[in-house]
């Protein structure tokens, strides 16, 4: 084999790996470097919901990406539960831009890497935590989610190779190319139920992890060392989710840890009987209120409905 | 500077390049500038150390040969007393004065301290002082000239693809090769990368992705039973043969890229049938230096039976101490010593049980035991060598069969995945990589991978360098571990 043969192979074994490269770069599902406007910013936008699977991992490198393009000092921090937020009509109540980086499976270990990410872009000075007793079950906070999107947003070369990148790229193309042969965030029939259980099972082996605390605690003070407003907001759980905790006997260990979260810092429970509808209607599922009836969380928590702060 | 990096792709396509494109006198400052480069990556005021030991033995190894008598004898003292010094220093200081001081605190003299120098271990120390040591003993026995040149000479203790990480090379093998001009030739370019290729492999795509399941289970062994802890253990010793071997291919290929044959390191360790055959397969480079340096002077099997026993038994605990300084590791030699030991002991009772069971009538059944046994020794030790303190190791190894109800739990996957804490396909992924080592393992041993890869058609080598760089780019594990498990020795 002479020079020519060797770089001729190289050659063949390389040209496969720039053609996935090349249209990673064309189609940039994450608008990671900005230069691609094949496919639009809104079916990218949707097919960051298209399967719970890969749904933490896109949202998180979506919104690191575009707080580093455009930082903003108002920030909400959080779990799926912020996801079909109404940023538009907050703004419209509290007169302030806020940075929605609520991520689908977030837990509280996400919520304090994306506070450390975004305290080190921008200068904050309003962070609402959206909190979740819920979370706070031993175990909740296993997962990392945000070091692996990280890692890409810092190497281009991770973010050409990464598989879920690749999925994400031909989740696009085939969206352009057939928009009728993909879901985007459609729940199953049996959804509702599936939540039930999947609460029941984490309010019968419920344990409470005390780690959590300190987590918030460092986010007090960094906040309070920057002269950042920190809020945390209990979110609301359907009646049905409520009743649940309160057969397993968890009441006393939410109001514990509603009183000890109110230690650290400012907090509104939104998460009592009677506070927000029953019906089915207002809710996407059991955890989630859908879009419209999340405004009265923006006036509970804004505007003219505010709630007692504990 | 990590083989597993963007970095060092650039900075090879560069020095392999720069290295054809120049002509033979200009390539050997082409290397050492790379390799301090290379080296420089790391921790930069520590090239001060290879300085140092360059220097000794580059002098040592001319004196030694220009003396004779008692005289060669101290030059040979002087230099492995530096280079001992150097590495006991920067590797065993803080080992013994932390076991100094339990020691006094232990018969009550509790103000006893030592202080301590918060020194970080120079990367690879271990491996260029043994080469470099191994350059004045060849000299002293007269089975190597000593080096005039002392660019060449600096080569040779830090030529950059085994600089960090071995294999512990040979003056008569490397220091040769530096001296010869070489020519370009495609065949052995591509040869070295795709053993480059495998190595990454190993490396990316086994190696890190199992270090997380043995890091979940061994950084909180208290919180396992016997099936995490056994699986945990078993993966371990995938983790560090895929780890370190890997980073021998790599090291191999990329010598080879360069034009240079580096010794083998090893040779399908775990099909071993006997622990003393296991050493003979396994880090070949440094049992060979032990059994060449070490063992061998001690008397080597050629004295009282006693004395081979112990002889044994302190090679394998220096070589225990040799890759770390920490009791784990002693142990961890330890029990390779009395394994072998043992073997010797119970040679004939074991070939009487075997004749009684009527294995010897079954040699393929009987050669299959004995590699088997010979794993589940090897893995066993492999506790004390991967726990991260004495109590853990016997934690583990105490606790191996506690909760074994646990294999016959009926969880699937997910049950599993939960068990070792890792993704269903992140465990899926690792045991298809194992699974595709162990073939290709098995190709290698029957004909040999490159000459089983002559006989497919063109399509077919390129759709399987295709796919194992494929797997490599994107199934390899790029977000956890990185570092290789031999650079911390």
């Amino acid at each position: 084999m002479d020079l020519r043969g060797l770089l001729t192979r190289i050659a063949a074994i390389a040209a496969p790996f720039a053609m996935v490269f090349a249209l990673v770069v064309v189609v940039d599902p994450y608008d990671y470097f900005g230069w691609s406007k094949v496919i639009s910013k809104d079916l990218k936008l949707k097919c960051l919901y298209h399967d719970g699977r890969t749904m933490p991992f896109s949202n998180t490198l979506w919104k690191i990406l575009r707080f580093k393009e455009q930082p903003v000092e108002n920030v909400l921090l959080g779990d799926s539960r912020l996801s079909h937020f109404d940023l538009p009509y907050l703004h419209q109540v509290s007169g302030q831009t806020y940075a929605n980086m609520g991520i689908p499976g977030g837990n509280y270990r996400t919520i304090s890497d994306l506070f450390a990410y975004t305290d080190s872009v921008a200068h904050l000075k309003q962070v609402l935590v959206q909190v979740s007793f819920r979370g706070m079950n031993k175990g909740m906070s296993d997962w990392d989610i945000y070091s692996e999107p990280r890692m890409l947003m810092k190497n281009p070369f991770l973010y050409l190779t990464n598989r879920r990148v690749l999925e994400a790229t031909l989740l696009n193309v085939r969206g352009t190319i057939a928009p009728n042969s993909v879901e985007y965030d459609v729940l199953p029939p049996d959804h509702w139920q599936q939540v039930l259980d999947m609460e029941r099972a984490n309010a019968a082996n419920f344990q409470l992890d005390t780690t959590e605390f300190q987590l918030l605690r460092n986010i007090a003070v960094r906040c309070r060392a920057h002269g950042a407003h920190l809020l945390f907001v209990e979110y609301p759980t359907h009646p049905e989710v409520q009743e649940i905790y309160a057969k397993a006997g968890l009441d006393p260990v939410m109001a514990d840890y509603i009183k000890r979260l109110s230690a650290i810092a400012p907090t509104i429970d939104l998460d009592r009987p009677g506070l927000f509808p029953t019906d089915r209607s207002e809710w996407r599922d059991p955890l989630h209120l859908t879009t419209a009836a999340q405004h009265t969380v923006i006036d509970m928590v804004w505007g003219p409905k505010k709630q007692p702060v504990e | 500077m990590l083989f597993n990096s963007i970095s060092f792709l650039v900075f090879f396509v560069v020095v392999v390049t720069s290295y054809y494109v120049l002509p033979h006198r200009w390539r050997w400052p082409l290397l050492l500038v790379a390799s301090c480069y290379f080296y420089m990556a790391f921790v930069p005021v520590y090239i001060l150390i290879l300085a140092f030991t360059i220097c000794v033995d580059y002098c040592a190894g001319i004196l030694i040969e220009r003396s004779h008598g008692a005289t060669r004898k101290r030059w040979l003292t002087l230099s492995v007393i530096a280079n001992l010094g150097v590495l006991c220093f920067f590797k065993y200081y803080a080992f013994l004065t932390g076991n100094i001081e339990v020691l006094m605190r232990s018969i009550g003299l509790t103000n006893y301290a030592i202080p301590e120098l918060g020194i970080i271990l120079p990367i690879g120390l271990s491996f260029h002082t043994f080469q470099s040591l191994s350059y004045t003993i060849e000299v002293y026995y007269g089975r190597q000239k000593a080096e005039r040149h002392i660019g060449i000479f600096s080569l040779y203790v830090m030529f950059f693809p085994q600089l960090v990480a071995g294999p512990i090379e040979r003056p008569e093998n490397l220091l040769r090769q530096l001296h010869t001009k070489i020519t370009f030739d495609a065949s052995t370019l591509a040869s070295g990368l795709r053993l480059m290729a495998w190595g990454f492999f190993k490396k990316i795509v086994i190696a890190d992705r199992v270090a997380v399941i043995v890091n979940h289970v061994y950084n909180a062994p208290d919180q396992h039973t016997g099936p995490a802890l056994i699986l945990a253990t078993f993966f371990f010793a995938v983790q560090i043969y895929c780890d370190f071997s890997g980073y021998t291919d790599i090291a191999i290929g990329a010598a080879r890229c360069l034009g240079i044959d580096l010794m083998r390191n090893f040779r399908t360790p775990y099909y071993s049938a006997n622990v003393s055959e296991f050493w003979r397969r396994w880090h070949i480079s440094l049992s060979t230096w032990f059994r060449d340096y070490l063992y061998i002077p001690l008397g080597g099997n050629r004295v009282v039976k006693w004395r081979w026993y112990y002889n044994l038994m302190i090679t394998f605990v220096l070589s225990g101490l040799w890759h770390g300084a920490a009791w784990t590791y002693i142990i961890w030699g330890g029990l390779h010593g009395f394994y072998l030991i043992f073997a010797i002991v119970t040679e004939r009772w074991r070939g009487k049980i075997g004749g009684m069971l009527g294995l010897d009538r079954v040699p393929r059944l009987n050669h299959a035991l004995q590699v088997l046994t010979t794993f589940i020794l090897v893995d066993f030790a492999w506790i004390f060598f991967r726990a991260n303190t004495v109590q853990d190791a016997f934690h583990i190894a105490g606790h191996l069969f506690t909760g074994l109800g646990g294999f016959f739990v009926k969880g699937g996957l997910n049950y599993w995945s939960g068990l070792l804490g890792v993704g269903r396909v992140e465990l899926i992924l690792a045991l298809l990589g194992i699974t595709v080592m162990e073939i290709v393992q098995r190709i290698n041993l029957r004909r040999g991978a490159p000459q089983w890869m002559a006989f497919r058609s063109p399509w077919q080598r390129w759709a399987l360098y295709t796919g194992l760089v494929a797997t490599i780019v994107f199934f390899g594990s790029f977000y956890q571990t990185t570092q290789f498990i031999y650079f911390q020795f």
